[in-house]
Formats: C-alpha cells, sequence, structure tokens
C-alpha cells in the first residue's frame, strides 16, 4: 500500500501560483502522512506559510486515500478554487487531475517508488523505485519525518 | 495503490509446490484485491483449486497490508496462527512484490512462491483499478487515464486470474 515520496520545494510550489488564485490544499492521509510529506499537520503547515506570504488558501482538505476516485469526488472544494495542490502520490496527484480537470493541479511532492515499513523499527525501506530514485534502493527512512537513516534496521536483502 | 498482475499461470504456480507441501495462501486485503487478484475470495478460489488438484493447502491467511513488517510478524507468533505458520512448509503469498518480501523475510524458514509482478502506481476508478504511474522498465508510459488491468496485462504477458 505504501508509496514513499519526498516534498517538492516551497519555492517551487510558489512559481506556480499568483495571489489572484483561489487555492486548496488536498492531503492524503495514509502513505504520505507516514513519510511526512503530507497528512493534516502538513496541510495546515504549508496553508500557513502561503498565507504569510500572501496567497489566498481557501480550502484544507484531508482524505483518507488520494487514489480512491470516489474519495476525491466526495469532496467539496469551493467552486472559486482554480489551483490544487494535492499532497500525495503520483497515483494520487493522477487522480486528482482525473477529477477535477478544470482546476490546475499542483503536486506537492514527487514519488520515489514503493517501500515496506516497520511501525516497531520507526522506518520505510524502499524497495522498488522510478527511474531518478534506483540510487536510493534499499535506504530507509525515519516514519512520519522521511529522514533518511544512517543504520540499517530492516536486514532484509533488496534487488538494486 | 500498488498494482500489480499475476506473473504466474495456474499451471507454473504448480511446478513451485509439491503433494507433500502444507501450504498457506496468503493475502492482502487491499491494493492487491482491488487489482482482482487478490483478497478473501480469490484467495478461497486458489485454494479451492490447489485442493482440488491434491495439494494439501491448511491454512488461508487474510492480512490488511503485508508490506508492514511487523504485522506480518505478528501473525507468526500470534497464538491464533503460530501453530498454522510452524507446520506451514509453503506460502502463497497474493501481494505484491512489496508485501511478497516481506513474508519472505519473515519467514525464512519456508518456501514462499512468488506468483505477482508489481507495476507500479494506480487510481481506484469507479469502474476498477487503472495503472497511472507505471515503473519505467514496464515499458509503458505514465498517463493519468490509466491502462486497464486487463490491457497491462495483455502487453506484459502476465494474467489476471488463476482460471485455467
Amino acid at each position: 500500500m505504501v508509496a514513499l515520496t519526498e516534498a517538492v520545494n516551497y519555492e517551487d510550489i510558489v512559481k506556480r501560483l499568483s495571489k489572484k488564485d483561489r487555492i486548496a490544499i488536498v492531503s492524503c492521509n495514509t502513505c504520505v502522512r507516514f513519510i511526512g510529506t503530507g497528512g493534516e499537520g502538513k496541510i495546515d503547515e504549508l496553508a500557513s506559510r502561503l498565507r504569510n506570504d500572501g496567497f489566498t488558501v481557501t480550502d484544507q482538505v484531508l482524505v483518507t486515500m488520494g487514489c480512491v476516485e470516489q474519495y476525491l469526488r466526495d469532496l467539496h472544494i469551493s467552486t472559486a478554487v482554480n489551483k490544487i495542490i494535492v499532497l500525495a502520490c503520483k497515483a494520487g496527484i493522477a487522480n486528482a487531475r482525473r477529477v477535477f480537470p478544470d482546476k490546475e493541479i499542483i503536486g506537492g511532492t514527487k514519488t520515489k517508488g514503493l517501500v515496506v515499513l516497520h511501525r516497531e523499527l520507526g522506518v520505510e525501506k524502499l524497495m522498488m523505485a522510478y527511474k531518478e530514485y534506483k540510487g536510493d534502493v534499499g535506504k530507509e527512512y525515519a516514519l512520519f519525518t522521511g529522514e533518511e537513516q544512517r543504520e540499517e534496521k530492516i536486514k532484509m536483502e533488496v534487488e538494486k | 495503490m500498488i498494482i500489480s498482475l499475476l506473473s504466474k499461470s495456474y499451471e507454473d504456480l504448480k511446478k513451485e509446490i509439491t503433494k507433500n507441501d502444507r501450504i498457506v495462501v496468503w493475502t492482502c486485503n487491499n491494493c492487491i484485491r482491488f487489482c482482482g487478484i487478490g483478497g478473501r475470495d480469490k484467495a478461497k478460489e486458489l485454494a479451492d483449486l490447489l485442493k482440488k488438484d491434491g495439494y494439501n493447502v491448511i491454512h488461508i491467511e487474510t492480512i490488511g497490508t503485508s508490506c508492514v513488517i511487523d504485522l506480518v510478524e505478528e501473525r507468526k507468533r500470534h497464538r491464533a496462527t503460530a501453530g498454522i505458520f510452524a507446520n506451514a512448509t509453503a506460502i502463497i503469498p497474493l501481494a505484491c512484490e512489496d508485501g511478497y518480501e516481506a513474508v519472505k523475510y519473515v519467514f525464512n524458514d519456508k518456501k514462499v512462491v512468488k506468483v505477482t509482478k508489481t507495476l507500479g502506481l494506480g487510481v481506484l476508478t469507479t469502474d476498477g483499478a487503472v495503472l497511472t504511474a507505471p515503473f519505467e522498465d514496464t515499458g509503458l508510459k505514465e498517463t493519468d487515464k490509466g491502462y486497464r488491468l486487463r490491457d497491462a496485462a495483455s502487453k506484459l504477458g502476465l494474467y489476471t486470474d488463476f482460471s485455467r
């Protein structure tokens, strides 16, 4: 179930926004929350920063799984919103583009690949990666922060 | 959602097990169910097929997500299932490749038979799962519309069920 993501730089998100925009932030509450790139806290953090910088964030929405079409169809996004920042994996971002074709979708994360995770050890391990992140296969990241770990905790052989 | 398909036909699967094996059919109840190749019903279908062919299926185990290693470990030591897994010689996970790796890691003294190929990420639409972000090595391009899983199976020489 778990995709590993990294956050897009705030400056790269801002480049795609103007002060006239009506902005919604939608976050998945599953994989991105586990690695600290999404979830309610991250929505609040991003919304506050944008508002402090003079942008108009009108909607903040948490969705259980961003990759389920019906979940996005059931969201109530203000009609005035013209841009949606999506904190979800590639699939959640694609889903948002499918469901909200009249709005500009801005991906707030980049997807590295798929992981196994161990809650007691507090880490995720990248097992399968998209091409850009192949060099990271086998690396481990702390749950909820995404901090790269120096020491391997899941002693699992990984095909690189 | 992780998108996976079956990498083996039923006949190929049978080549990796013996009539002496004590088999557990293992299934996730999440992504793989939405891909139509796992979940309780599909696991039972596979177990029934194997039993009909004379294989010794001792148990079907359903788990929320196999990619969470400590959940898999819990099954190994929980009093309700520990005995079953101690007795088993082979596990067939209906799970993505990450789930397969987690099962193999936890049950490292068992034969764990890989039957799936994981293709990337996708969306559960109202018409079923589609593959929107395939891994580059599949040769498929990223697309918001997505590939229907039957089409992806056909393009990649994979299977959508174990039916003979």
